[in-house]
């Protein structure tokens, strides 16, 4: 495994301070703040502009042509082109990710930080990204990420974690059995703009009692593709069957298939973690999650108050908790360390030891080769 | 590098407010009013694919005004039609005017702004108050989105989507307060005015003619309203 002289690469299982190790870090010897990306990319773009050019503009502001050129380079190898014009608030999860790292590297000061963002990107981007870190010798770049071996590396530094850490323990976990179902997708494509498919003639049969991993690069469609799954976009061409017959999910959104979003804030409405496990319907089952997903220490709190780890946990409990035949869950490693990822895949086994059936969308294979999936390339 | 492209040449934007406001406030003819309303407004939105906006304003906004008008004025206190449909017709003119001028494309956004002579502190507040409309538009959508994912929405349709509305508010009100404090650090990390006082401008292209015909058209709309 070969270094990278200029980066730092920090390590360790949740709740071992990594964050704080690096926020602690972000001063330079001039008491200058570091430059710090955190786990939601999108809040780290700036907030001012409305396109990724001009974004893109607003960052390469005051820099040198050694940077300017080899972000360039970056960003056209990983296709950003076409996505020049489009909202920055409009881009997939990692395409945020990428812009907000290209537009960080951008300024004029040589110390970044980036915190667990690098896990929403696919192999082939990360390759180019670590690519262009050793173009540019002079920046000092720490990375804490729960990946990083994944990504070719060994870390410069492991974290150790308190013996208290909230646990995920798939034990703990028990399921409802459900009838058989499959759907059949034929022949079906989308396009959010006159110009451009996101899907293209797609056609597939899922079935339950099955894990299905969907990849691809970075806007392949993978999300689009759990969105029409779930009912939550309308299809607008090409057919789906359930069991053999036309069966049109727009028309009962979540109600066969459940989808936790990568992005969990979106998806917490509860005012505790208690009511957003459907506690006031099913305690006895809400209890039983809180134990599982390690949020029994939590049942009070306010969900937007937990940190990101756990309000990832809790987005994909919460999904769990209205029974469905199929479950779809986007990112569900993100944050993760490698042992909740391995509890997460046997959690997603029982779903369908019982009966289910499991989608992931996951740029992060390893954490499910234990068990018997299937790989679908979107690419 | 490409230059940027305006609808409107951010000066004659400020001359088309100042010269159509006051005209508009001196206006005492409907016919006056509607012939700019179709010579000069409806062609800018046609040229700008910004149409179908526009109707949905006059749809939603000055149709109901203009019902609730003839509901006071003609039917309660007898006044007629033309002395509402003059007031509406202002108003919807007034409207338009300040609509086209507000009716910035996303990449020409700084650019005009800066043409404006607008810097520092000001220029930082007044582009994250653009873009942060945008922001929570689409975050609420997509709150709307997550709760149709969960299977909470029974049924789409319109009844269900407002009822959705308060149980928006704590997802969105929780992300607008971490996306703000993360934000501002990050201005502060990235030294944001620096950034924005080192914008480089490009250079400008603009429609010439459409420039000429709406500056032409609203001084002869002033004129004859005065």
């Amino acid at each position: 495994m070969v270094q990278i002289k200029n980066i730092e690469l920090i390590g360790g299982e949740n709740f071992s301070g990594r964050s704080a190790y690096l926020r602690e870090k972000n001063c330079d010897n001039n008491s200058r703040k570091r430059l710090f990306i955190g786990e939601i990319p999108s809040n780290y773009l700036s907030g001012l502009t409305t396109t990724v050019d001009n974004e893109i503009r607003l960052h390469r502001a005051n820099n040198n042509q050694q940077i300017i050129v080899e972000i360039d380079a970056l960003l056209k190898k990983c296709d950003f082109d076409k996505h020049l014009f489009k909202n920055s608030f409009n881009l997939s999860g990692g395409e945020q990710a990428l812009l907000a790292v290209a537009c960080h590297l951008l300024i004029d000061k040589d110390d970044l930080a980036i915190d667990t963002v690098l896990e929403q990107l696919s192999s082939s981007w990360i390759l180019h990204l670590f690519d262009t870190f050793r173009k540019l010798p002079h920046k000092k770049i720490m990375i804490s990420d729960n990946r990083i071996k994944s990504y070719g590396f060994e870390p410069d530094m492991i974290l150790q974690h308190n013996n208290d850490k909230p646990l995920i323990d798939s034990k703990k976990f028990q399921i409802n059995t459900s009838e058989d179902i499959n759907f059949l997708l034929d022949d079906i494509s989308f396009s959010y703009s006159r110009f451009q498919n996101v899907l293209t003639n797609f056609t597939y049969e899922f079935e339950t009692g099955k894990i299905y991993l969907l990849n691809g690069k970075n806007g392949a469609g993978k999300t689009t593709l759990a969105k029409i799954l779930s009912g939550v976009l309308k299809l607008k061409h090409g057919k789906i069957y359930k069991n053999g017959l036309i069966y049109v999910p727009y028309s009962y959104p979540g109600k066969i298939v459940g989808y936790s979003f990568q992005d969990p804030d979106e998806q917490l409405f509860a005012n505790t973690v208690f009511r957003e496990l459907n506690g006031n319907v099913d305690s006895l089952k809400a209890n039983m999650l809180a134990k599982s997903f390690g949020l029994s220490d939590f049942m009070e709190e306010h969900p937007q108050d937990l940190p990101f780890v756990l309000r990832k946990r809790l987005a994909i409990a919460a999904t769990l908790s209205i029974d469905r035949s199929f479950y779809i869950f986007d990112e569900p490693t993100l944050g993760q360390d490698d042992n909740t990822s391995k509890e997460l895949a046997k959690i997603f086994h029982k779903l369908t030891t019982g009966g289910k059936g499991v989608i992931i969308i996951s740029h992060f294979k390893e954490f499910i080769l234990e068990y018997d999936s299937i790989d679908i390339n979107l690419s | 590098m490409k230059d940027v492209f305006y609808s409107i040449h951010p000066y004659t934007r400020i001359c088309f407010l100042a010269l159509g406001i006051t005209g508009t406030i001196f206006a005492n003819r409907i016919t006056i009013l509607s012939l700019y309303w179709l010579f000069t407004l409806i062609p800018f939105f046609v040229i700008n694919r910004k149409l179908v906006s526009h109707i949905k304003v006059l749809l939603f906004v000055f149709l109901p005004i203009y019902l609730s008008y003839i509901l006071i004025y003609v039917w309660a206190s007898k006044f007629g039609f033309d002395y509402v449909s003059f007031r509406v017709a202002k108003l919807m003119v007034f409207a338009t005017v300040i609509q086209i001028f507000f009716s910035f494309k996303s990449n020409e956004q700084i650019d005009t702004f800066l043409k404006w002579k607008f810097k520092g502190n000001l220029l930082l507040v007044i582009l994250g108050t653009f873009s942060v409309i945008d922001d929570i538009v689409k975050q609420s959508d997509k709150i709307v989105t997550a709760r149709y994912a969960r299977g909470f929405i029974k049924d789409r349709n319109i009844y269900n989507t407002i009822k959705q509305i308060p149980q928006t508010l704590v997802p969105l009100f929780a992300i607008a307060i971490r996306t703000s404090i993360e934000r501002s650090d990050s201005w502060e990390r990235k030294d944001m005015l620096s950034l924005l006082s080192n914008w480089e401008q490009k250079r400008y292209r603009t429609h010439y003619l459409s420039d000429i015909w709406i500056l032409i058209t609203t001084t002869l709309y002033l004129v004859i309203s005065l």
